[in-house]
């Protein structure tokens, strides 16, 4: 039919249609009706997320980790090879009680009511030479417990040591605080 | 849904727009082109060379970081035996080294023993190995570095290649290109099984042979003698057929889908002779290279309205959204301007059809059938069109007061291209006068910038339109049109204005093209079009 190879035009015409597949979320136009789909966690929102080197939405990235096994063994696996020293879960007998304290060889971690607001708590991180950190450095406090995690990212060392303060019902401090908890300094 | 409708499954769809929105360590980490790179790269299958020349990457990385007690013992070992996935984690996260400025600052403290093997020049990166040279271009890294994050997402243990790399022994100069080699075959082996899964064409080559052939029958029994002509009438009389059917298996009962297929499969035949006018020849391969290249080339034409919408705010999303339809289709929107109308006119009636038939309200569909005057007729969608070309002028027209405000050369120019041939020999009579009574003076950007204030005072045209630029920011309340202030990003207003005018330029051309249908028109089409919904949804009442 007029010479032309249908073949080729076939290939190029599904090409088009694949083209327009991926052009029709991205434009948004003729979509009313389907409700876009949350994007995927990828790996680099882990490592941001891991390491504090970029803002990512920490709220789709914990509930990504929790929900997706796959997702959860790269977490894992990335935090292992980036952190510089843990604390371990403290499956001790407790009343149950949030910790006051957590302290390693490379770091403690001390949470303070505040004297002006009851309402608030001061988390004290220092780190000690065994950590190899350096003052400037921002260091990130990961919480691991079974499928659910927290972070504190906190600002830059000063003296070896860096300060947050949170409410009390802040998800991050519930997880931080839990003895069950393991924690990773990054 | 995604993966019958176009043969892309809505996870490989995701994962793409995922990358679009990944976070870097100073704002987004990729460009809008490297993703649509990454993209056309993996829709056409052509990774084969992505894939070499990432693996390429992957050993310069390592390389690069050789500590120099592996140099001594004669091969490339990390330093401090650190494993392929800390280097790489390193250099393509933490780091980000992948914009041209930061990869070569990555390499220029190339270990001395490594410096035979590895060099840094003006064209990129060379690797010298022993059989071969191969250059890595600086502005290639952010395409490689998507694609490497598209692999990790397919399988995660991608950069867990220490076994590979050899990292316990250390990897000898002599190994590389093997090593590099068998890199890349397995990183397309990946590709190739994951794709097998997510790109399922099908559904659309059935859709082919079904348009193909019936395009064929069409304009043989019309007696035509260009059996493969795709016009407005085509289109409607196509979509008709299908609504007399019993089923629909190949999604053609929309009238919208049914001109996509068109527009994609004109374009499809246009891409095939102006390849077959280069090649000469009738029998022509695609292999997946120039198949990127075609569609790359066909993509130009298509305008991101979408960016008028971001700061400075030229546009608002509805507007851009009524726009969209009109610009991303190259020129079918002047050579099938109807169908363009017919498309939202009675494109948007189906789809509330559509939308009250999966609600299940029957009362809801009687009515709509029933009620024509809910439906854009196509006096009003001229307006609706003509309207918003005038209100974009005058966020034009905002434009223009803040460039002349930030001084920006160019713009002069522009804005004396507004005036009539009349006044533009004014013009450049003034500036003759002015140029010391030359009359062959070169009238340059700077000269025009220097003589504003006095064009101004005579020549009374520029001066109006000068203050209609003034009046037009002065009601433009948008982002970016509210104060002006001594630090504009000039460049932005500039793109933005020349955006907009090519916006306007295709939709004059699409106005044109609808050859002012009138009511009549849209009387008959209205039948057309009711009786045919009647025929697909009217038995459901």
């Amino acid at each position: 039919m007029n010479g032309i190879a249908e073949g080729t035009v076939e290939t190029v015409f599904v090409a088009l249609q694949a083209a327009r597949g991926v052009k029709a979320t991205k434009a948004g136009y003729g979509t009313k009706s389907a409700v876009k789909s949350i994007t995927p966690v990828l790996f680099g929102e882990l490592v941001h997320y891991v390491h504090g080197t970029a803002s990512v939405d920490e709220s789709k990235v914990r509930a990504a980790i929790s929900r997706d096994l796959v997702l959860r063994r790269q977490f894992y696996s990335l935090l292992e090879s980036s952190r510089v020293a843990t604390a371990p879960s403290q499956a001790q007998a407790a009343s149950g009680e949030p910790l006051v304290q957590r302290k390693t060889r490379a770091f403690t971690l001390v949470f303070k009511p505040s004297r002006a607001n009851a309402d608030q708590i001061y988390v004290l991180l220092t780190v000690h030479a065994e950590s190899g950190m350096a003052d400037g450095h921002r260091p990130v406090i990961i919480a691991s417990l079974s499928s659910e995690v927290g972070r504190l990212q906190f600002p830059p060392l000063k003296d070896q040591s860096a300060q947050l303060l949170l409410e009390v019902e802040d998800k991050r401090l519930v997880i931080v605080q839990n003895a069950d908890a393991e924690l990773s300094l990054i | 849904m995604s993966l019958a409708l176009y043969g892309v499954s809505a996870e490989l769809i995701d994962a793409i727009d995922g990358l679009r929105e990944a976070p870097g360590i100073s704002g987004p980490k990729y460009r809008q082109n490297d993703i649509d790179n990454l993209s056309q790269m993996i829709l056409c299958r052509n990774y084969g060379k992505a894939t070499l020349e990432l693996s390429y990457l992957l050993l310069a990385t390592l390389m690069g970081k050789s500590s120099e007690k592996g140099i001594a013992q004669g091969s490339f070992q990390s330093a401090f035996q650190d494993t392929t996935q800390k280097v790489w984690l390193n250099f393509f996260w933490l780091e980000e080294s992948i914009t041209p400025k930061r990869f070569r600052a990555a390499f220029t403290d190339i270990p001395e023993p490594v410096a035979p093997y590895l060099q840094l020049n003006e064209q990129g990166l060379t690797i010298r190995l022993s059989n071969s040279d191969f250059t890595l271009s600086p502005t290639r890294i952010a395409t490689l570095a998507s694609l490497l994050e598209f692999l990790v997402y397919v399988d995660p243990a991608v950069l867990q290649q220490d076994g590979l790399f050899e990292q316990g022994e250390g990897l000898f100069p002599s190994k590389c290109e093997s090593t590099v080699k068998t890199l890349a075959s397995n990183l397309q082996q990946k590709l190739y099984q994951y794709l097998a899964d997510h790109l399922q064409p099908a559904q659309q080559q059935r859709r082919f042979r079904h348009l193909w052939t019936w395009l064929g029958e069409y304009h043989k029994g019309e007696g035509k003698e260009d059996r493969l002509a795709i016009n407005d009438d085509v289109i409607i009389r196509f979509w008709k057929q299908a609504t007399e059917g019993d089923e629909d298996s190949l999604g053609f009962r929309r009238y919208r889908t049914v001109a996509e297929n068109f527009f994609d499969l004109r374009v499809a035949i246009q891409c095939v002779d102006a390849r077959k006018n280069v090649t000469h020849s009738m029998d022509i391969e695609l292999p997946p290279e120039v198949l990127q290249q075609v569609l790359t080339t066909s993509d130009v034409d298509g305008i991101d309205v979408n960016a008028l919408t971001r700061m400075p705010k030229f546009l608002t999303k509805q507007q851009a959204e009524t726009y969209q339809p009109i610009v991303e289709v190259g020129d079918t929107a002047s050579v099938m301007a109807l169908t363009i109308m017919r498309m939202r006119c009675f494109g948007d009636w189906q789809a509330s059809l559509v939308q009250a038939l999966r609600s299940k309200s029957n009362d809801h569909l009687k009515e709509l059938l029933s009620e024509e005057k809910q439906v854009l007729t196509y006096s009003a969608y001229h307006e609706e069109i003509t309207q918003l070309q005038m209100l974009s002028e005058h966020a034009s027209d905002s434009g223009f007061h803040v460039l002349l405000h930030c001084q920006m050369s160019e713009a002069f120019g522009l804005v004396l291209q507004r005036l009539s041939d009349v006044d533009l020999n004014n013009v450049r009579g003034v500036l003759s006068i002015s140029a010391d009574g030359e009359p062959s003076a070169l009238f340059t950007e700077t000269v025009i910038l220097a003589q504003w204030p006095d064009l101004l005072l005579r020549v009374p045209v520029l001066n109006q339109l000068v203050q209609q630029f003034q009046k037009a920011f002065k009601a433009n309340n948008r982002q970016g049109f509210k104060v002006l202030t001594d630090n504009m990003d000039c460049d932005a207003y500039m793109e933005g204005v020349q955006l907009l005018d090519r916006v306007l330029q295709r939709c004059d051309k699409h106005l044109q093209g609808l050859n002012e249908s009138c009511e009549v028109e849209f009387c008959s089409d209205l039948s057309i079009f009711k009786s045919g919904f009647i025929a697909l949804y009217g038995d459901r009442l």
